[in-house]
């Protein structure tokens, strides 16, 4: 069968002319939720466009909430390019704030300049261990790394919970006693809460964007997610590379908890996480496992979450509205087949 | 309390009690899981269909009064949900864990918006009436399992006779053996002229209906409220459970009451006030899934087609047009005496 | 009386072995998007009658029967019987117009029993709960009629692939099919069986079943039919009956041209041994051992082949040298190194080049361009990158040479390996690997779904690496190739390796393939 093997011309804004009509078609799905209740769906899509980019500080805020996500979202496209499913990153990102806080207090004297690098160093290693469970536990038993990472959520939750309710309790707020001033992450334009680790997730992209395409380590990875037979045949060694991809997916989670406690709250807070680990499965998967892509999408999301808080605001419609969307969103993008392809 | 305390029949038969009761959910949305793994479709998206039911349950219940009205509309949200999650991994081929983790997603918003809007501007917690217990004449007073078997929520009885009936559809029934063999081999299944794409459908279907009535038991029956997350995590439980249970309908209900019986004790535990950090007693469920999932799972064979997308025969308009009008137009062979 | 008797149709039919009916496809075409399987595509099947059809791989024989069977849809064209025409959408309308197939790969679900996939789906024993007694009894008066013997209970992961294919066979008969379908039934079957499978399809034909088997085999097509026909390239090129054409005169319908002179071997004298097995032995599940004592012998220059009915340990011996399996017990030795069990990469840096049998699972990632590729064995050496960052330059030049050496047709070298066909798909494999300048080849079904001219290219390939100096393990089914390439020839059966004699007819190898090599076959 010599069958022809040239690709047809697609036209090139075609795709995006598909998405721009899916974007609209989730949005009046989703508005039908809104009629139930009395609210005129666009009246609420216009308040979240003023919450979202209705000011300098908005539009800062929407930076601020896509930095956790663009970081989850690496996370879970790590995995996901080397064949396994981290839907673990919120937990991953609670114990990446442990350690910040841990280690933030300063109980173990570390120079000033010293503190902030081992912060982060500590949320990566944290979040990498918190990752390495259900990594072994699947490489090495065989055992769902699907539900292992949802119930290691549920743990690093309780976990995070007790340390703020109790040997950690700053005994005013629901939260820990704060880090010492040191810890804090230098902040990018004054008046703003956005700080230096948006910094972090862009270049984290950047890096993972570059390992992947271009670094045998990417390749052996790539081809292990894609075709797990063939990378063995070719003497890869297939666990070895997915046990560190895990973990450092786990890092990466792990970082996105460092900059929320270094960053934002200086301290941890309970319920840290309004589910950015969900959302940065949202984000991998519009993104079509593209790191750079996923700035873009984290980016977008973050000012839906961000502007659905002032509509929330300004017309008492729960913010889970986002939530309904972005899953509209993918179920007619998966409808429509558009992530077929995971190359 | 002391540890004599757990040498009693006092401590372990309300602790059997409890854990039955905590176990009927759980026991309802795995074995809805079950039929639909056996059939090749893996359902993560089985803690979004329990919320789901949970909140049409309640809102049902609620607003007619009547439990088992909820229970009937949870049961339909929950199937219709899993039609929506069909559509997409058997028609549409997407797949099934992208599908599923996203139904969650959806779903979760859904119950947490419903709530939301509908009670934002109450501050009292919407409760329902408690429904009372029903004992069982006879079988309630006999020794050690009277009481926690046979003294339960008329529900409870509900699940006792869904095992066996579950075990007749699924191993003893040429429906329940298309669906096992749809798991494993779904060409053969389509080549034995059964259409394997219904096939599957009604599976999953039924995982939602039973998804969707966990969800309801659990808020209309057991707690009398709804509360953003009161899943917590028991989706993937069941999920659990089913391969706790080799997907065979009485092992995945012996796993269910062992989920049952430990999650009553660590909430039993954590009323009597021992001096263990709570994490380890919150996590009790959540670890011992982990400890199920990686040492039992890993050597349990999940069914061979799961997450496998039987690809629809192409029909293109032309060639439907070609075909005979008269849709009976098969003429069988001349092999009848005619 | 009891209408639900499968023996009555049987009845039936020998009263009436003078009823004759005619099923056809009429004009049917059939196109997967560019690549057109089946273009304007007639043959028919009389009451009676074994009509094979016979064609390359790829030549849309399987189109065309999965079209006959409701599996595919045809664009244009129809079926019919007697000039009525039927409306085939599934197999369940296939089914019920008294039309089976036994597919090539068998569809049985393997942990199910025999008697469980016998009346899978069939209506007759039960809609919603099954009547398995009822069952029970008619199908073991089937079998017994038909004398097929199978045990009902036995889980089909039990069965060996022959008596697989009876309980396929019988599960035609069972849905009292009077058209039967065979796609490719002697694949995986030794000579003997093969035989054994004529006499039972014959006896069908007797009783006025008509009978389609489809095959790439020549000597099959023409030993079973009564008629063939010959497709090629989605066409039909013509049906004759069978005592009317020539073998020969079938392969040039079949090819278009005159199968090549075989390739000629020019005489290279084995120089020193280059890979050696000693008693190799690799256990499988429950005790069983999946290989057993293996010792062999390969010297630079020489083509050992290893003849066989897949299945027999052949993977595993592959997967063994090529350090993908554990072995048990024994030593592998490549140039005097001990390798056994050492790990894959070591073993492929050490010289080894392995073309895997299934060229889609291990040798290539569909999903990659050609550029991803080219460099899978090889992306860790210093010529493809430097401190762990690929060297996309000498990449993109390494993979328009082997486009270009190798004449592999793409569409350029970013096109996903998807996009490629199968002959040119194995021709980057075989590139590849060549350029790896091994010292030892494994071939194992390097020819697998190619057509002829891609065949034949691959087995120059082979020869001149063996002037070179290569010594080549060649595994395959084939035993036509096995013949025109091999130096030596050895069988593999049940995990054991039988050493031959020096060019071995093709009745002694099918001897050894059905281990009575010793006791000399042709025996019953």
């Amino acid at each position: 069968m010599n069958a022809h093997v040239d690709a047809p011309a697609v036209n090139r804004w075609r795709p995006l002319g598909l998405a721009a009509g899916l974007v609209v078609a989730s949005m009046a799905l989703t508005g039908l939720v809104l009629l139930p209740i009395g609210i005129n769906p666009i009246a609420a899509y216009a308040q979240i466009l003023k919450g979202a980019f209705g000011s300098v500080n908005a539009v800062t805020e929407d930076l601020v909430y896509a930095t956790p996500i663009i970081l989850t979202s690496l996370s879970v496209i790590l995995a996901f390019r080397c064949g396994l499913w981290n839907l673990g990153s919120d937990g991953q990102l609670y114990l990446g704030a442990i350690a910040t806080v841990g280690l933030g207090f300063n109980r173990f004297g570390l120079p000033g300049p010293a503190l902030l690098p081992a912060m982060a160093v500590a949320a990566f290693a944290a979040g990498a261990a918190w990752a390495a469970v259900p990594a072994v536990l699947r490489l090495r038993f065989g055992a769902s790394e699907v539900i292992v990472t949802i119930m290691m959520n549920f743990l690093a939750v309780t976990i995070a919970t007790y340390l703020v309710g109790g040997p950690w309790a700053s005994g005013i707020t629901p939260a820990t006693a704060p880090i010492v001033p040191e810890g804090f992450l230098p902040v990018l334009i004054s008046g703003t809460r956005l700080n230096a680790n948006f910094l972090v997730a862009i270049a984290a992209a950047a890096i993972l964007s570059f390992v992947l395409r271009r670094t045998v380590f990417g390749y052996r990875l790539r081809t292990i997610g894609q075709n797990v037979d063939a990378a063995r045949y070719a003497g890869m060694p297939v666990t070895k590379i997915r046990f560190l991809s895990f973990a450092c997916a786990g890092g990466l989670a792990g970082l996105a908890g460092f900059g929320e406690v270094a960053g934002i709250y200086h301290n941890l807070p309970n319920g840290l996480s309004p589910g950015f680990g969900f959302t940065g499965i949202v984000v991998a998967l519009l993104a079509r496992l593209n790191p750079v892509w996923a700035v873009i999408i984290a980016f977008a999301l973050a000012a839906l979450n961000v502007g659905s808080g002032g509509m929330q605001r300004a017309m008492g419609i729960p913010v889970s509205l986002v939530s309904i969307m972005e899953a509209v969103l993918i179920l007619l993008v998966l409808s429509t087949r558009m992530l077929e392809r995971r190359a | 309390m002391t540890f004599s305390s757990f040498l009693e029949l006092s401590f372990w038969i309300p602790l059997l009690a409890a854990g039955v009761r905590v176990a009927t959910p759980l026991l309802f949305a795995s074995l809805g899981e079950a039929v639909s793994e056996r059939a090749g479709v893996i359902n993560v998206g089985l803690e979004g269909m329990m919320a789901l039911g949970a909140i049409v349950g309640f809102l049902v219940a609620y607003w007619t009064g009547l439990s088992w009205a909820g229970l009937l509309a949870a049961a339909a949200a929950g199937l219709a949900a899993s039609l929506i999650f069909g559509f997409l991994t058997i028609f549409r081929g997407a797949d099934q864990v992208v599908t599923g983790i996203v139904m969650n997603i959806l779903l979760l918003g859904l119950a947490s918006f419903a709530y939301a809007s509908i009670f934002s501007s109450a501050h009292v917690v919407a409760q329902l009436t408690a429904i009372p217990i029903f004992r069982v004449p006879w079988l309630s007073d006999l020794p050690i399992i009277g009481r926690p078997f046979f003294a339960q929520s008329p529900i409870v009885y509900v699940v006792y006779l869904l095992i066996p009936v579950f075990w007749l559809l699924l191993e003893h029934s040429q429906w329940g053996l298309s669906v096992r063999a749809a798991g494993e081999n779904p060409e053969a299944v389509d080549s034995a002229g059964i259409n394997i794409w219904y096939l599957r459908l009604q599976a999953v279907a039924i995982c939602g209906a039973m998804a969707g009535l966990a969800g309801a038991i659990l808020a209309v029956i057991q707690i009398g409220a709804y509360v953003d997350g009161m899943i917590s995590g028991r989706g993937f439980i069941a999920l659990a459970i089913v391969v706790f249970g080799g997907w065979r309908p009485w092992r995945v209900a012996a796993a269910a009451l062992l989920f049952g019986v430990v999650d009553a004790f660590q909430l039993r535990l954590q009323v009597s006030g021992v001096p263990i950090p709570s994490p380890f007693l919150i996590g009790m469920p959540y670890i011992l899934t982990i400890v199920v999932v990686a040492f039992v799972a890993g050597r349990a064979g999940y069914p061979a087609a799961i997450n496998k997308a039987y690809p629809l025969r192409h029909f293109s308009r032309k060639a439907r047009k070609l075909l005979p009008a008269d849709s009976a137009a098969v003429h069988p062979l001349p092999q009848e005496n005619s | 009386m009891n209408s639900r008797s499968p023996l009555r149709h049987i009845a039936i039919s020998e009263k009436t072995s003078a009823q004759s009916w005619r099923f056809e496809a009429f004009k049917v075409s059939k196109s997967y998007g560019a690549v057109v399987a089946n273009d304007d595509v007639s043959v028919d099947l009389k009451a009676g009658e074994i009509h094979a059809l016979l064609g390359e791989n790829g030549a849309g024989k399987s189109t065309i029967m999965k079209i006959l069977y409701g599996m595919e849809l045809p664009d244009a064209g129809h079926v019919a019987i007697d000039d009525k025409v039927l409306k085939i959408t599934s197999p369940a309308d296939a089914i019920a117009a008294g039309i089976a197939m036994v597919h090539q790969h068998f569809m049985l679900v393997p942990n199910l029993t025999v008697l469980e996939n016998l009346i899978l789906g069939n209506r007759r024993f039960g809609g919603i709960l099954s009547d398995r007694r009822a069952a029970r009894a008619e199908i073991s008066a089937l079998a017994e009629r038909y004398r097929i013997e199978v045990d009902l209970q036995k889980t089909v992961s039990k069965l060996s692939v022959g008596e697989q294919q009876r309980v396929e066979i019988l599960k035609a008969l069972v849905r009292g099919a009077r058209i039967l379908i065979l796609d490719e039934p002697t694949a995986v079957l030794t000579p003997q069986e093969i035989k054994a499978l004529g006499l039972t399809l014959r006896e069908l034909a007797q009783e006025r079943h008509g009978i389609f088997i489809v095959t790439h085999k020549l000597p099959e097509a023409m030993g079973l039919s009564d008629r063939v026909s010959v497709m090629r390239r989605g066409r039909l090129i013509g049906t004759w009956p069978t005592d009317q054409i020539t073998s020969a005169e079938l392969v040039m319908h079949m090819v278009g041209r005159s199968l090549p002179e075989s390739v000629s071997r020019p005489e290279v004298l084995p120089g020193p041994t280059v890979l050696e097995l000693r008693d190799i032995c690799i256990a499988g599940h429950a005790g069983r051992t999946m290989l057993q004592n293996i010792n062999l012998e390969i010297a630079e220059g020489e083509i050992l082949g290893v003849a066989g009915v897949e299945g027999n340990g052949q993977q595993e011996l592959t997967e063994a040298i090529a350090g993908l399996r554990q072995v048990s017990a024994g030593d592998i030795f490549l140039c005097g190194n001990v390798i056994t069990n050492s790990p894959a990469a070591s073993i492929l840096a050490a010289g080894v080049a392995h073309i895997p049998e299934d060229r889609h699972r291990d040798g290539v990632v569909l999903d990659f361009s050609l550029t991803d590729n080219a460099i899978l064995v090889d992306h860790q050496t210093p010529a493809f990158q430097k401190r762990g960052v690929i060297d996309q330059g000498a990449v993109i030049q390494f993979t328009d040479r082997l486009i270009n050496d190798y004449q592999i047709r793409c569409s350029g070298r970013e096109a996903p390996m998807r996009s490629l066909s199968g002959g040119n798909q194995q021709k980057l494999v075989l590139g590849r690997e060549l350029a790896r300048r091994p010292k030892m080849l494994i071939a194992v079904q390097p020819t697998r779904g190619l057509d002829v001219g891609a065949i034949d290219y691959v087995h120059r390939q082979l020869i001149e690496q063996r002037s070179a100096g290569v010594a080549i393990l060649l595994i395959s089914t084939e035993l036509d190739e096995i013949i025109a390439l091999s130096d030596r020839i050895v069988v593999m059966r049940e995990g054991r390796v039988t050493q031959l004699p020096d060019r071995p007819s093709i009745e002694t190898i099918g001897a050894a393939m059905l281990g009575s090599f010793d006791a000399p076959a042709g025996a019953e």
